[in-house]
This record gives structure tokens, C-alpha cells and sequence, in this order.
């Protein structure tokens, strides 16, 4: 018995996510923004600064283009450990989804890879005009409220 | 042997996922919330021994050596490449997978990094309609896995308890 989303939905929402991570690892700002709704929000806790909040179509670009400019290319972002949860406003053609994600930065000179980030989303999706996409994305590393659990010992 | 069923794997894929979200969000009871309430974890130690525990105190003795170790915070593991292996019987509710796991460690101040590589060996069953671990063996990539033949047998090194 699964309590999330039903095989085709899943397979889907597989593909949204797949299509998120290729936009954003191949720079494809168009394909990024197509992934989110216009009314979405994303959040990002970036490393060692202060989260930042913003709505819209405008806003995605803004973000994603603001996130290239920080990184050099070469990372591949992979999401695992997805779970579905049930949307906190009782929409029934929306799920919140908690997710794994880490990147990797691979080196052209020395021909290595390695672990560069490691972190978690905190998504709510919804299929609107039989699109699934974005309504807000919250983008975390791995601290904080993600592991609260440990701070009562 | 009857196939898994798509909804029977999305089902045990939620099973895993919340097993990982509460091994490294420190959430003891939900990680105990994942096994049913015989189960038993092994877990190959560095030293060749195998720690074995069983049942809610053996659960709950093997979770909390890594949720009271104040260095654990900031693990993360992913599994992936899981496969159904013999001795799965799923009329009987009964599925045995093999998977592979990997651990991210990620602490304040320090690069992120590459961890630990090893691979799960359980027994998955349901109850009550819910798929829960009933055994599950964790051991690092080494040994005689490396170079057993996995895939064509049911269990390279033992039964399974």
C-alpha cells in the first residue's frame, strides 16, 4: 500500500524533477522557469548566508541566473530520497514532497569528481492544465531544521 | 516467484526513503517505525565482527549508538541500484532486496564529502497492509561481496537469520 502518488503520477513528477536538475546543470534558463508555475515560490538557505525568499516567474530567473553566476559550470545536481507527503492545504492535486539533493563538481584538468554539496528540498507540487510543476521549492543544506532531531540531545 | 507489483515497489520505496529521512534527521522513533516489531538489524563491524540486534530494545540499542554520537549529525545516506532477490515469496508478503547505500557527510565549515559506500541485504514484509523491515543487513562495500556473484545468488556469506 503506497500513500503517495499512484504510478503514472509518480513517473510524472519523475520527469519534472529530472527536467528541473537538467535545466539547472546545463544553464537552460527557459526550461528552468518551465518547470515552476508563474505564481511559485523559491527559498534558498545558501551557505554561510541569509535565506532568501521570492515569488514569480521573474523571481526563478532571477535566482537561477544570480545561482550560475556564483558557481563555475561542471556541477550535476542528483535528487534521491524523495518522500510524498499530503499537501498541507488539503489539495488533492497537490503533494508536498521532501527530497535528497546533493552535487557533484567534476574537474576537467585532473578528470576527478567529487561531493560538493549536499543538501534537501522541501517542494510543493500540484498538476495544473495536466502539467505537473512547482508551486514552491525551498532549497537547504543539510543543517538546520533538517536535522532538529539531534539538537534534544 | 510472483512478481513485485508496481504499487507493492512505490510502497517499499516510500519504506526506504522514510528509513533514510529518520536515520539522519536524528528521528529515533521514526526510524523504529519502519521495522516491524520482531525485527532484527545486523550491521558488519571494521573489525570483521557482526553486531546483531533484534526487536524493539535491539532496534532501538543500534539507532541511538548513532543518534546519541554527537558526530553523526550531518550524514546523509542514499540507496539506490536495489534489486529483488531470491527467497522473495510475495504471496506470502515476504520480499528480499539487495540494494547499494552511500553516506555524504556535510559538517559547518568543511567541504562536503564522500563518506562511507556499503550495501543493505533485507527482508522486507508486510503487515497490516504497511511493507516494514523485518531484517536488514548493512555491511561496508568490502569482502567477499566484491567479488561473490551477488546476482545470481541468494546469500553469498550465510542465510539470512
Amino acid at each position: 500500500m503506497t500513500h503517495g502518488p499512484g504510478p503514472e503520477e509518480r513517473a510524472a513528477i519523475d520527469d519534472l524533477y529530472a527536467s528541473y536538475l537538467w535545466a539547472l546543470d546545463t544553464r537552460d534558463e527557459d526550461a528552468y522557469a518551465a518547470t515552476f508555475f508563474d505564481d511559485a515560490e523559491l527559498i534558498e538557505e545558501p551557505p554561510g548566508a541569509p535565506m532568501t525568499r521570492d515569488r514569480g516567474a521573474d523571481a526563478v530567473r532571477r535566482f537561477v541566473r544570480a545561482f550560475w553566476s556564483r558557481h563555475e559550470p561542471g556541477h550535476q545536481h542528483r535528487e534521491t530520497t524523495r518522500i510524498y507527503l499530503p499537501d498541507p492545504e488539503g489539495r488533492s492535486d497537490h503533494w508536498a514532497v521532501k527530497a535528497y539533493v546533493f552535487a557533484t563538481e567534476f574537474d576537467e584538468s585532473s578528470y576527478l569528481a567529487s561531493v560538493y554539496w549536499s543538501g534537501y528540498y522541501r517542494d510543493v507540487i500540484a498538476k495544473r492544465d495536466g502539467r505537473w510543476g512547482y508551486v514552491s521549492r525551498w532549497i537547504a543544506g543539510w543543517q538546520g531544521d533538517a536535522i532538529e532531531g539531534f539538537t534534544h540531545r | 516467484m510472483v512478481a513485485v507489483t508496481t504499487l507493492d515497489r512505490l510502497a517499499v520505496d516510500d519504506l526506504y526513503n522514510r528509513y533514510l529521512w529518520a536515520l539522519d534527521g536524528g528521528d529515533t522513533d521514526g526510524w523504529m517505525a519502519t521495522f516491524t516489531r520482531d525485527a532484527e538489524v545486523l550491521e558488519d563491524q571494521p573489525d570483521g565482527t557482526t553486531w546483531r540486534g533484534a526487536g524493539p530494545a535491539g532496534l532501538r540499542e543500534f539507532i541511538e549508538k548513532y543518534h546519541r554520537d554527537p558526530g553523526f549529525p550531518g550524514h546523509q545516506h542514499r540507496e539506490t541500484t536495489r534489486m529483488v532477490m531470491p527467497g522473495t515469496d510475495v504471496a506470502a508478503d515476504r520480499i528480499s532486496f539487495r540494494s547499494y547505500v552511500f553516506a555524504i557527510a556535510s559538517h559547518p565549515g568543511e567541504p562536503s564529502r564522500l563518506y562511507w559506500s556499503g550495501y543493505y541485504r533485507d527482508v522486507v514484509e508486510r503487515v497490516q497492509g504497511e511493507w516494514l523491515f523485518a531484517s536488514r543487513w548493512i555491511a561496508p562495500w568490502r569482502g567477499a561481496v566484491t567479488r561473490s556473484g551477488l546476482t545470481t545468488r541468494s546469500e553469498p556469506e550465510g542465510e539470512l537469520p
